[in-house]
């Protein structure tokens, strides 16, 4: 597979938060204000790719060398809740207004859907260490994307009239679901633009 | 926090704070595990479980656990606990465990649990962060549940496998995608708000009174512009 058909398979057709359905909760929590989105989608960026570039050394040149597959699981997990930890001390220490507004959902990253399942899924496929990055920059890149669309729409939701049972997370998810929607369209992008079957 | 009773940290879990449907927590896991009745009632009671468990460790390990490590800490704890829910599901229900394989190492990164370790048992007693995990949990089947209803009627026409819509009306297969899970949660989120509110007499805004724009705005005394 080529670099920009992973990007583009994994940003727009399989976006991990609308189509695969994870990490859908730092969406509809940390939208809440430009700077919030902002931190946060940076923050899965770079959890993302840095998890991805500690994990894919130690999984070949420690765990396939010696055998210790029973650590895989538990190495990921550690990996990710170890960086999370230091961007949240990072956070706290320098822009404290910032890590009280992002609130639970800051530690609620080491268990982000989207970050572990691509960590697992480029070492269950054996992809090579180039195409593993570029799925976990793609991967980043859709949650950016899907946060920066859904922030739009929160900034539309703030000013309309809403029923009051609808306001808050419940007129979030219906706009989250109508976006969902929305992206099912990319289905068949890959095959229209690389002319092949995935 | 600690005056409250039992029945009410209970009851905060089970409506006030619903994880799904108040807290808007562990949605990512809710999508994927209500598109069948049957695998969202064992789906969520693994989570109650687990969910019972981590809390009274977290709670336990509160004051020796340090801040700086707290995260990597947590999300042993609650790997651990998965991995036992996993190999007991395999030990005693192995006809479920087929259709649950894919959905278990998920609770792992359920938001639910890592959420109310950070945001209750590590500051509660361990028997009040017991009945937190119960109260949460109970609260989480439910919404897990009714979620799972009403996408398996209206997105395949069944109930537990049983067909109950009639076969003139064609099931809505968007239901048990995507975009059919979040606009159900969304409706139940809306339902849960509204039946509440009902139960609770509607008090004045406090910044109501002090807002310029109060004797023309439509929602004084209906809980003011605040979301």
């Amino acid at each position: 597979m080529n670099l920009s058909m992973i990007l583009i398979s994994a940003i727009l057709v399989n976006n991990a938060v609308l189509i695969k359905s994870e990490s859908v909760c730092p969406l509809i929590g940390a939208s809440g204000s430009d700077r919030s989105a902002a931190a946060m989608s940076l923050t899965v960026l770079f959890t993302t790719l840095t998890a991805q570039a500690i994990i894919w050394p130690i999984h070949y040149y420690v765990i396939e060398p010696f055998q210790l597959h029973y650590l895989e699981t538990i190495s990921t997990v550690l990996v990710v809740a170890g960086l999370v930890q230091a961007e949240e001390l990072l956070f706290s220490s320098r822009w404290p207004a910032l890590r009280s507004e992002l609130g639970i959902y800051l530690p609620l990253t080491a268990a982000n859907g989207a970050i572990l399942s691509v960590l697992s899924e480029n070492l269950t496929d054996g992809n090579s260490f180039a195409d593993s990055m570029a799925y976990a920059l793609g991967t980043g890149l859709a949650f950016c994307l899907a946060m920066f669309l859904f922030r739009c729409i929160r900034m539309k939701l703030l000013y309309s009239d809403i029923p009051e049972s609808f306001r808050g997370p419940a007129s979030s998810m219906i706009a989250a679901a109508i976006l969902a929607l929305v992206f099912m369209g990319f289905s068949g992008l890959i095959e229209g633009l690389f002319g092949m079957g995935m | 926090m600690n005056r409250k009773s039992k029945r009410e940290i209970f009851l905060n879990g089970l409506l006030y704070e619903n994880p799904l449907l108040i807290s808007a927590l562990g949605i990512c896991s809710a999508l994927s595990m209500t598109s069948k009745t049957a695998d969202a009632f064992w789906a969520g009671l693994t989570v109650l479980f687990t969910l019972v468990c981590t809390n009274v460790f977290l709670s336990a390990l509160k004051r020796v656990i340090p801040a700086q490590v707290r995260i990597p800490c947590s999300m042993l704890i609650i790997a651990t606990f998965v991995t036992v829910g996993q190999l007991l599901s395999k030990a005693y229900l192995p006809s479920m465990d087929q259709s649950l394989s894919d959905y278990l190492p998920l609770i792992t990164a359920n938001c639910i649990i890592l959420g109310r370790g950070e945001i209750f048992a590590c500051r509660n007693s361990i028997v009040n962060s017991a009945v937190d995990g119960f109260g949460c949990g109970c609260g989480y089947l439910a919404a897990l549940l009714a979620t799972a209803m009403l996408r398996e009627i209206l997105g395949s026409g069944t109930l537990l496998g049983l067909r109950v819509l009639s076969t003139n009306l064609d099931p809505v297969p968007l239901f048990i995608m995507v975009p059919g899970g979040l606009f159900v949660i969304g409706i139940l989120m809306a339902l849960l708000k509204k039946l509440l509110s009902l139960s609770k007499p509607v008090s004045q805004n406090a910044i109501c009174s002090s807002c310029p724009a109060s004797p023309h705005c439509p929602r004084v005394g209906k809980g003011g512009c605040t979301r």
